[in-house]
């Protein structure tokens, strides 16, 4: 809650930060509960989300949600303060058409409805299967626009039948890889740091001392997690 | 439950071989995450490495830091290195004490947050001076800091007092650690990363006065016009603002990054209402302390005006806001009604024995006090619980103010008529221009109107 407080000034100027979520409905994420865990893992990371965007004044976090199965469409269409974010489950739907999941994300991102000004959008894509439509068209999409192109981007990819070489291709940047969560606590584990750390990386990036530049984030590691799959 | 890399009830030890037991998780960062944990000694805080980042550098850092035994309410210092008996989990973490509750973040006031309602002006310059003296501190004993920004310094919004956390980046200066800094606090040539530039005690120095800046000015320093043609605020835009194009705002030789009305009313706002011994530091440090290092304001610099601006500090008669005013310079407008601050008579300490003497001059309004560190030339740092005298008002007569001595010690009065009279402890002097006050060991102040 902002009161005004008694010293000179307002609060901090502050930019919007927007953070889509893009999340794989289809039918495979219904075996084994794999949806569930997906729902579960975002409720869970809210309030260390709200915590995240806290802890930076100059930006004003809003959140929405895309699923994709056959078709896609808006879970969460209204940009949503972080602060008043509440999650309703997500269904299965049958295919996976992620094409048309970014094809939305696209035309979020052109401006308007994107204010003049803004910090990076965060595309957190969350998928765990091989895309059943044109999703080439739909990324190069999400690309040909000016706030799509600068998006700072993170995926997840749920057990082994994900497309994790589209997924790379998503994040469109070589060093970056897509977090692997093959069970429940490596699924909130990612949702949590993409909730989190992402969220921080995007409005106030930090640098580490021997990389100047372009800083891939840490991602934790669980700690029933071997070096060996 | 703890829900993060370790679990609640899971055993850890020490290096001295105590068991403490983890309950909660208090948060995550960037580079591991703090837990509560049960030890012999009472509840502690932890902070657990991600395992990436628990590496020997961090730990040899980690060790140095321990080693230097630091004892300082002001810091959340590491204690000693915690491990898991069973080795299941890797890596390391640390023991520290755990915040207290009256504590706030910055974040919290900077977003005017209500859980900071307490805070006023007082408290606000008090948290910049506290903050100035940690660092002073910290750089006195040859340690960087390296990482100074919003998210590592906690405030206690009804006195001002700080406490500085996250010191495991903090290095003996010269020495590599992992973290070069967050980008809006970094100095331009680590931004940059010009050739040979090392995070260290300097550029700490310009970390420090962003931090002052968002402080008191609620706004980044380099954030004006010049920011509102950048539509996407994205990592290389902050190098060209910060690093290679950085322009204060308030550049007096160059006008291109003012704020601008309507887009920046706190900082409009906020930079009217400070005092030009003030704005005068800011200018310098981010003019010529932006492409030259050595002419960085240095905390001695902002800790004796913050001091002087502390003790000028004067309530507005007509609607009770606190105004900083120019300590010896005009009365300034109120920042909340705009009616001309009545500047009450002032209580001029001057103290040293030798030729140098220093003067400090103490605004007289109804809440004013002094201090310990009032008394001395150079204080190591100033204590807002050691208060020496304090104004009160006249048990029968209202509105008859007097200074009540609060030490137990005599003070000794002399008026311009030659009569002298010695004011007991607990006992109230009235405080008419032109008298002057013995307070022992050469210390000795005047009242002007």
């Amino acid at each position: 809650m902002t009161i005004i407080l008694d010293v000179p000034g307002g609060s901090m100027a502050s930019r919007p930060a927007h953070f889509i979520w893009m999340l794989d409905c289809s039918g495979s994420m219904g075996v084994n509960g794999k949806i569930g865990e997906l729902n579960f893992a975002i409720r869970e990371a809210i309030p260390e989300m709200q915590q995240a965007a806290q802890s930076n004044p100059a930006a004003s976090l809003l959140v929405r949600a895309i699923s994709f199965a056959s078709g896609a469409s808006w879970h969460i269409q209204e940009p949503t303060p972080v602060d008043r974010f509440t999650w309703d489950d997500v269904h299965t739907y049958g295919a996976t058409d992620m094409g048309a999941a970014f094809r939305m994300a696209a035309a979020a991102l052109q401006t308007p409805p994107m204010p003049q000004r803004a910090l990076p959008p965060v595309l957190a894509l969350v998928s765990d299967g091989q895309p059943t439509d044109d999703w080439r068209s739909g990324l190069r999409a999400i690309d040909d626009t000016p706030w799509g192109k600068r998006a700072v981007r993170v995926a997840v990819a749920i057990g082994d039948d994900a497309d994790k070489s589209m997924l790379k291709e998503f994040l469109g940047n070589p060093e970056l890889e897509p977090l692997l969560a093959k069970n429940p606590r490596q699924l909130a584990a990612a949702i949590r740091w993409m909730s989190t750390a992402v969220v921080k990386e995007a409005s106030a990036p930090k640098i580490e001392d021997a990389t100047p530049a372009n800083v891939s984030p840490v991602v934790p590691l669980t700690k029933d997690e071997t070096d060996i799959w | 439950m703890a829900n993060g890399m370790l679990l609640a009830g899971q055993t850890l030890i020490t290096e001295s071989g105590d068991r403490v037991t983890v309950a909660e998780l208090f948060g995550s960062g960037g580079q591991g995450e703090v837990y509560r944990v049960r030890t012999p000694y009472g509840d502690r805080a932890v902070k657990w490495y991600y395992p990436q980042l628990a590496d020997a550098r961090q730990r040899q850092i980690l060790e140095g830091l321990i080693h230097h035994n630091w004892n300082d309410d002001r810091f959340l210092w590491p204690q000693t290195v915690v491990m898991d008996p069973d080795a299941t989990y890797p890596g390391f973490g640390y023991l520290m004490d755990v915040r207290p509750q009256r504590y706030h973040d910055l974040p919290a006031l900077f977003r005017r947050d209500a859980s900071v309602a307490a805070t006023t002006l007082r408290t606000l310059v008090a948290a910049a001076l506290h903050t100035v003296e940690a660092y002073f501190t910290l750089h006195s004993k040859g340690i960087a800091y390296r990482d100074i920004n919003w998210g590592n310094i906690f405030f206690d919004p009804a006195t001002g007092d700080v406490l500085v956390c996250d010191n495991d980046n903090a290095v003996v200066e010269g020495e590599a650690a992992a973290v070069a800094g967050t980008m809006d606090f970094m100095a331009p040539e680590l931004v940059r990363g010009d050739k040979g530039a090392r995070p260290g005690i300097q550029t700490d120095l310009h970390s420090l006065a962003v931090l002052l800046f968002l402080l008191l000015m609620n706004h980044h320093p380099l954030d004006g016009a010049q920011a509102l043609q950048i539509r996407c605020m994205d990592e290389a835009a902050k190098r060209r603002m910060y690093g290679t194009h950085p322009l204060f705002i308030y550049d007096p030789a160059d006008p291109a990054n003012r704020p601008v009305p309507g887009e920046h009313p706190t900082v409009i706002a906020t930079w009217g209402a400070l005092p030009k011994i003030l704005r005068d530091l800011f200018v310098k440090t981010f003019t010529q302390g932006l492409g030259t290092p050595s002419a960085r304001v240095r905390e001695s610099q902002w800790r004796d005006a913050l001091s002087r601006v502390l003790d000028a500090i004067t309530v507005c008669v007509s609607c009770g806001r606190q105004n900083m005013t120019q300590p010896e310079g005009p009365a300034p407008d109120c920042w909340k009604c705009g009616t001309t601050v009545q500047l009450p008579p002032k209580l001029e300490v001057v103290t040293g024995r030798g030729a140098l003497r220093t003067r400090r001059g103490i605004r007289l309004d109804p809440k004013a006090r002094v201090y310990a560190h009032h008394l001395v030339d150079d204080p190591e740092r100033h204590d807002f619980t050691a208060v020496v005298g304090e104004m009160t008002e006249h048990p029968q007569q209202r509105g008859r103010f007097g200074l009540t001595n609060r030490t137990t010690r005599d003070w000794t009065v002399r008026r311009d008529d030659g009569t002298v009279q010695e004011v007991g402890p607990g006992r109230t002097v009235a405080l008419r221009p032109g008298l002057l006050l013995e307070f022992g060991g050469g210390t000795e102040a005047e009242v002007h109107a």
